[in-house]
């Protein structure tokens, strides 16, 4: 469990160093993100459904999840660019975890890359609000 | 380039230098603050201000008989004269503070408690702010009466075909925003007002968009009621005011109730004081009602002539640029507006929008401003906003501009 709990971290570490090129320049930043976003596989419209939606975000973003050999994967969309880059970041730190692990994980990377208004503006970011699906999500799928 | 251009230019200039946040920087480049009808910066005189108070004169009024009170209290009251004198109330004891204008619409709100039954009818538009309707759905809610929305035209102007019938059902109260915070539409309150009164019917004025751009007259205007908030007119947050015709503040209920509003109290019965302090139970925020007299003297000095025309320019151009942008829809096109536009853009999310331009340094505000039924009746999730004051620049205008075009084309 403790070696799995650090590769969430690693993956977060990983993603730090990735972005440590732009130096906290917001706009690189943000454009960076904008083409994860675009990199981040299509969800299937049969899933953008009420259920799936994360409620309390100023824009819409849907997020499903599905187990596999007792790890979880994640999918989303959203229609904002930016959170759509910022979702691609935080499936690629979660998808493949288990449950287990991704109730006992830290995130510290967005403060990290730069992007605390991400997570100070949580009403308008809807930041939260995803981690809060993901985690209830995972809490559901606990065994 | 005329004279007339030069001045006002060399004055901006100047008035740009009383306000300290306007030389920082975000994310590494100058701030272009473009939020003004969500807030507006605030000059040295009022910072300074807050700062006199506490350390020369910080004391609870109308409390204890000593210098310090008598002095915080004497300013409190010029506050109210300045107020006065800036909507030309009759009296200054019609002028009520509250912590802003939400609590002022409170006020009223809750003042007609006891007067609406099932029968009655209350008007709002579909251009009100939030905070200009859900004390009014509460008050339907608590006495079974009806709530009646005045819709919009294509243009983000009034139905006034709509008023004319409507009125004829006699409704209580008409509540109506004097300038749109979503589409900037000022609406015609002088002619309202007057139709509404033809049949005895209220009228309250939420004025918090109106008030930093054109003067405003409560007699001329004849309204019932008035309601803004200092934080929006380059004063301090956490200060608001509600005008009130004399004759309804002999009568209306307080919302609050505690200590200064009372004459004689027993464990049996009290006596309220009379009106404003009927109104202002509890200590108020005396630091930012004093600081208050500065942001009016603020705008007293610039006077509403140089500010409504240096605007009103600033905008032409703004909506001009805007317009040459071939991806930006703007919202609306009403003829009277405040200096504010929304905007959509055909490929690029509002909040993405405002993520970038935050990058460059600009501030804006995206999102449903706070008006949910009006983004639904446009049928729109969300907006960009963009919004001036009296210290925005031409230059400004181009950065922005430049920079929509550089994320949007």
């Amino acid at each position: 469990m403790l070696k799995e709990k650090k590769d969430i971290d690693r993956i977060q570490n990983d993603i730090i160093e990735e972005f440590q090129i732009f130096e906290n320049d917001m706009e690189e930043t943000l454009e960076y993100l904008i083409e994860l976003g675009n990199n981040l596989s299509i969800l299937n419209t049969e899933y953008k459904i009420d259920q799936n939606k994360i409620k309390g975000c100023l824009s819409n973003v849907w997020l499903i999840c599905k187990k596999e050999d007792g790890y979880l994967f994640f999918e989303a969309d959203s229609d904002t660019k930016i959170i759509k880059g910022l979702i691609s970041l935080l499936i690629k730190i979660f998808s493949g975890q288990t449950s287990q692990n991704i109730l006992n994980s830290n995130l510290y990377f967005v403060e990290k890359i730069g992007l605390k208004n991400m997570i100070s503006s949580k009403r308008i970011s809807g930041y939260s609000n995803i981690v809060d699906k993901i985690l209830n999500l995972a809490k559901s799928y606990k065994d | 380039m005329n004279i007339i251009n030069m001045i006002e230019n060399k004055q901006i200039t100047e008035i740009r230098k009383q306000f300290p946040i306007l030389q920082t920087n975000i994310n590494k480049k100058p701030l272009v603050y473009l939020d003004n009808a969500s807030t507006t910066q605030k000059p040295n005189s009022v910072i300074n201000k807050i700062s006199e108070y506490y350390k020369n004169y910080n004391s609870n009024i109308e409390r204890g008989f000593h210098t310090l009170g008598s002095q915080s209290f004497e300013q409190v009251n010029k506050t109210r004269e300045t107020v006065s004198k800036f909507i030309n109330s009759q009296n200054s004891s019609q002028i009520i503070f509250t912590s802003g204008t939400t609590e002022s619409i409170n006020i009223v709100a809750n003042g007609f408690a006891n007067e609406l039954n099932e029968e009655d009818i209350v008007i709002l538009s579909e251009l009100e702010h939030h905070s200009n309707i859900v004390p009014w759905i509460n008050l339907c809610r608590n006495t079974n009466s009806k709530l009646e929305v005045i819709p919009i035209l294509k243009s983000g102007e009034l139905d006034f075909k709509f008023i004319h019938n409507i009125i004829k059902k006699r409704p209580k109260i008409i509540a109506l925003t004097y300038a749109s915070n979503v589409i900037g539409t000022i609406n015609d309150i002088e002619q309202i007002i007057k139709i509404a009164h033809e049949y005895n019917i209220k009228v309250f004025i939420d004025a918090a968009q109106a008030v930093p751009h054109f003067a405003i007259n409560v007699q001329k205007l004849d309204c019932d009621f008035l309601a803004f908030s200092s934080h929006k007119m380059y004063g301090p947050m956490g200060v608001g005011v509600l005008y009130c015709k004399e004759e309804i503040l002999q009568n209306m209920k307080p919302l609050k109730f505690g200590g200064a509003m009372i004459e004689d109290v027993s464990f049996c019965d009290f006596k309220y004081r009379e009106h404003p302090y009927k109104f202002e139970a509890g200590t108020m925020n005396i630091s930012n009602i004093i600081a208050f007299n500065e942001a009016i003297e603020f705008i007293n000095q610039i006077g509403f002539e140089v500010i409504e025309k240096y605007e009103k320019d600033l905008f032409e151009y703004l909506i001009q640029e805007l317009q040459n942008i071939s991806q930006i829809k703007i919202i609306g096109n009403p003829k009277n507006k405040v200096p504010l536009v929304s905007f959509i853009a055909k490929n690029m999310h509002p909040f993405d929008i405002g993520m970038m331009l935050n990058a460059s340094g600009i501030a804006v505000r995206t999102g449903n401003h706070c008006a949910q039924p009006l983004m639904d009746k446009l049928n729109l999730s969300g907006t960009v906003r963009v919004s001036l004051s009296i210290y925005n620049t031409k230059e400004e205008i181009d950065f922005l501009v430049s920079t929509l075009k550089k994320i949007l084309l």
